[in-house]
């Protein structure tokens, strides 16, 4: 339910037409070009990353790393249509989930869950919220991935449905159906979690 | 019951601060009875202050751009001709870079889980380290860094005092490791190397040790000293460390720093011979793949 204003203004250096122009210098392939290019989205990643991962995740910064690459790599195949910035969200939110997703299953691989719980911030004031913020977000990790990426990229980055529809090419029907059966799921969730231990939501 | 219909209209709306009396009405009885909204809605100011731009942020950017474009300059270096048919070169290349940070903490996390149930000493009670006579003789691999908190002086082994009173706590491997631990968690990766070395030099033959040799290695990965990293792999392997995936994939990456690059390919073979289940092996099989592209 942030409402982010889809990140639209998360690139101040680069407006929308200039950002496509960093884009089509960017396929040149020319460092400097590609440089500032990944520099002008990299806002707009560090945003997706945050929202799907929480500020304070150990992988944090090597995911956005690997968005940066996704995003150059996806970069020939974009059709300048629509917003860029919400070409390079998508990609982002995408790569956040599966970044996150191997974050836990490392982790449950090595059986290493508690040593985890046991450094989360809770010493932060704010521990109650950021608790709160890591269940959401542990339990949109637990859904379809396209579900997941509805919604964070609808409640979470604030895109609309129009948006989402032609980012993801689908019809604003299916977005929405998406978007439905996301919240459902994540209502069954939100339901299973609260009959849990404590411990054993995060992550 | 479950929610059929979510209003998002209404939900926009009410962010907008737009809502009137009647559309509130309507919305507070579906948040009533759905969970998922109005668990969204409740965290949305949080998420959306953690999402807003915060001090530090251009310097993320900047050190995740530059990762990349360093990467690009590299491989260009050592290949000027020729270029991928699933994309640009360095983008590969940097894709490796970045998979490399993610033993760390796996690595990190599974030694504290195993020395988790040993007796713990009050590190901030800790008294300076008197190794033991065994340990003396080693030689020192490395100064430690500038950033290393002083280590208490130790005596020539001629001068050295009688062990600890009884009344002061017991220095042990495992409180060593511990603290090492607590360095490496606040980010003092230098003063954590230091400190896994402090432990390896006064307590060889303990676990502790033993396993700090792949935490040591992991940390000098990524402070970008793969020589000092493969050595102390390298020891953790010759122990039978048994961490030893997460060791392997440390060591092919050593050596492919090291530009090592015959080594690197059996080092991630063995990896996959090994464990061929292993969370490591998909990256195997891509290290593999671009490594025998290089030669």
């Amino acid at each position: 339910m942030v409402r982010a204003n889809g990140g639209v203004d998360a690139a101040p250096v680069a407006g929308r037409a200039s950002l496509d122009a960093l884009a089509q210098a960017a396929l040149g392939h020319e460092p400097a070009a590609v440089r500032r290019f990944l520099l002008a989205i990299s806002p707009a990643i560090r945003r997706a990353c945050r929202s799907v991962m929480g500020a304070q995740h150990t992988d944090l910064e090597d995911t956005i790393q690997e968005c940066l690459i996704d995003v150059s790599r996806a970069l020939p195949s974009y059709r300048f249509e629509g917003t860029l910035i919400g070409y390079v969200s998508k990609i982002a939110v995408r790569r956040a989930l599966v970044s996150r997703r191997r974050s836990v299953a490392r982790v449950r691989h090595l059986q290493l869950l508690e040593d985890l719980h046991d450094q989360a911030p809770v010493a932060d004031a704010n521990a109650g919220e950021i608790e709160r913020a890591e269940v959401m977000r542990d339990l949109i990790r637990r859904l379809r991935p396209i579900q997941a990426e509805t919604l964070v990229l609808r409640a979470v980055l604030g895109f609309s449905m129009e948006e989402i529809a032609q980012l993801t090419e689908v019809s604003v029907n299916t977005v929405k159906t998406r978007l439905r059966l996301g919240k459902n799921a994540l209502r069954r969730l939100l339901v299973w979690h609260a009959g849990k231990a404590p411990r054993t939501g995060a992550r | 019951m479950m929610a059929a219909h979510h209003p998002e209209e209404l939900i926009d709306r009410a962010m907008q601060g737009a809502l009137g009396a009647d559309e509130r009405s309507t919305l507070n009885q579906h948040l009533a009875m759905c969970e998922a909204c109005a668990g969204l809605l409740a965290q949305a100011s949080w998420i959306e202050r953690e999402i807003a731009p915060q001090p530090g942020d251009e310097r993320l950017d900047q050190r995740a751009v530059e990762a990349v474009m360093a990467r690009t300059r590299h491989t260009e270096r050592r290949r000027p001709v020729g270029r991928s048919v699933v994309g640009p070169r360095w983008l590969r290349v940097a894709a490796a870079g970045v998979l490399l940070a993610c033993g760390v903490t796996a690595t990190a996390a599974i030694v504290r889980r195993k020395i988790a149930a040993r007796a713990r000493v009050d590190i901030a009670e800790l008294p300076s380290v008197a190794a033991p006579a065994t340990a003396r003789s080693a030689p020192r691999l490395v100064a430690p860094p500038a950033d290393v908190p002083a280590p208490t002086e130790q005596p020539a082994a001629a001068a050295l005092p009688p062990r600890a009173p009884a009344s002061r706590p017991a220095v042990t491997a495992a409180a060593l490791f511990e603290r090492a631990g607590e360095l490496r968690r606040d980010g003092r990766a230098d003063a954590a190397i230091a400190g896994y070395r402090r432990l390896q030099q006064a307590f060889p033959r303990a676990r502790e040790a033993q396993l700090s040799f792949a935490l040591a290695g992991h940390l000098l990965l990524e402070r970008k000293r793969p020589r000092e990293a493969l050595a102390q792999f390298d020891r953790h392997a010759k122990l039978g460390g048994d961490v030893g995936e997460e060791t392997l994939a440390g060591r092919a990456d050593a050596l492919e720093q090291l530009n090592r690059t015959g080594e690197a390919i059996a080092a991630w073979q063995s990896l996959l011979a090994r464990y061929p289940g292993s969370i490591y092996a998909a990256r195997a099989r891509v290290r593999l793949a671009q490594l025998g592209e290089r030669r």
